[in-house]
């Protein structure tokens, strides 16, 4: 089996948290496995091949011109003033994967980036500062603000947990 | 921590104590804190019952986006070839490969499919896998509510734990209990069944834990009912504390504990995600 192949599903999720579009995200984790593959000199300690698979990875969403605008996004600079952020701390039974999943597409590009790396890819917060260039301690600050915002969309969305005694019998939840 | 609004949908803004507290529950979630850390969290929450559902709830929100998305099927691509195996060598490996393929495909089938030698065990590993089957091929989840269950099993919410129902069913066949199957589906690709069949009460009945291969079984006693819990690739010690308490809150028909939830978290973060 290849080195790479065990990664390709984390490269996928991050992939996802980047471009919302299965197609465009299996194309950038193909472009990201050619460049990989293509490499003369690959990092040999496996936290950094990971970490230097998901930069190639990133590098190549901002290199492609038909994602420009959200690579712009995502250069742009983070607002940092959590002075004037507003949290919502939500009940956890309000919390299920289609309400989640609305939500995460109504974040803003660089809060999908960062609960991409750490909740999809599964990465380490030093792993995701290598990888978006900054320190862990931004790291740590930046995935909390972007779920205290994932929290805060999935309140909006008022869709209530569907108790398992009263789903339908089709099996459609 | 101060009142912090929990459940209440109340939005409020973040003062510097806010924020240290907020990334102080998210680098838990995220096994970010070192031991002594983690133990301080744990102390406040057990003080502190709205922290200590703000704890579970970002742990919720965590196993939930890592199920938002469905893997495909991904290929590598062509690797660029940069120079030529020997055509004797290339053999050589190819039988190599064959052979250990070959190995690796007969212990495999082996472990999976050779019977135990006892039959409500062997049932169970059945009903495990023909749920379990069905889940890795993906698409909606698959319930199917039992249209009159005799079964009145205690079901855990084990979503603190990564652990989300994925199937309901009650299964009987000819000369056999009914047995309802509940299977758990988890964001790593963990699945637990819970089995339930009403038996003859044994006030005497011990749990009775089995690791046979990749398979842990959990057999214990409540009453009228005989619950047992599988799981195949997961971590002894992780598969053992949820079997232990769900054991445990069955015997009371009580939800699971902020305590127990905390330490099931606790122990799904320390876990390797499961290997079946």
């Amino acid at each position: 089996m290849s080195r790479l192949q065990p990664y390709l599903p984390r490269l996928y999720r991050y992939a996802i948290s980047l471009t919302r579009d299965e197609d465009a995200a299996k194309d950038l984790v193909q472009q990201c496995a050619l460049k990989a593959l293509a490499a003369r000199s690959v990092p040999q300690d496996e936290p950094a091949y990971r970490a230097w698979l998901f930069v190639i990875l990133r590098n190549a969403l901002i290199d492609d011109a038909r994602r420009r605008k959200t690579a712009e996004a995502l250069k742009a600079p983070v607002e940092e003033n959590a002075g004037q952020m507003e949290y919502w701390s939500g009940d956890e039974r309000l919390i299920n994967v289609l309400t989640v999943k609305l939500a995460l597409e109504k974040l803003a590009p660089h809060d999908q980036e960062i609960i991409g790396l750490i909740d999809l890819a599964g990465l380490s917060y030093a792993e995701a500062a290598t990888v978006i260039g900054a320190p862990t301690g931004t790291v740590m600050s930046r995935i909390s603000r972007a779920r205290a915002r994932l929290l805060a969309l999935v309140e909006d969305t008022n869709v209530r947990s569907i108790d398992v005694g009263e789903r339908r019998r089709n099996g459609k939840s | 921590m101060s009142g912090n609004g929990v459940g209440t949908g109340k939005v409020e803004q973040v003062s510097d104590d806010r924020k240290q507290d907020l990334e102080r529950i998210n680098a838990f979630v995220d096994g970010e804190l070192d031991p002594a850390a983690r133990a301080e969290v744990i102390r406040e929450a057990a003080d502190d019952e709205a922290f200590a559902r703000e704890l579970i709830a970002h742990e919720r929100l965590k196993a939930t986006v890592a199920d938002t998305v469905d893997m495909p099927d991904l290929e590598l691509p062509a690797a660029p070839r940069r120079r030529r195996i020997a055509p004797a060598l290339a053999s050589i490996a190819a039988s190599l490969v064959l052979l250990i393929t070959g190995a690796i495909g007969w212990m495999v089938y082996d472990g999976r499919n050779a019977g135990t030698g006892d039959l409500a065990l062997d049932r169970a590993i059945e009903a495990h896998r023909s749920w379990t089957a069905d889940s890795s091929r993906g698409g909606a989840i698959a319930l199917v509510r039992p249209a009159s269950s005799t079964i009145n099993a205690y079901v855990p919410d084990l979503s603190s734990n990564g652990l989300n129902i994925n199937h309901v069913s009650e299964r009987r066949a000819p000369g056999e209990d009914r047995l309802l199957v509940v299977g758990y589906l988890g964001s790593r690709g963990c699945r637990v069944t819970l089995l339930a069949r009403i038996a003859p009460v044994e006030p005497q009945a011990q749990p009775v834990y089995l690791e046979i291969g990749p398979v842990r079984a959990y057999s214990w006693r409540a009453g009228r009912l005989a619950y047992r819990m599988l799981a195949e690739g997961m971590a002894t010690r992780r598969f053992r504390l949820i079997a232990a308490s769900v054991r445990k809150a069955s015997l009371n028909h009580l939800p699971l504990d902020p305590d127990t939830r905390l330490a099931l978290a606790q122990s799904r973060a320390q876990s390797p995600p499961c290997a079946a």
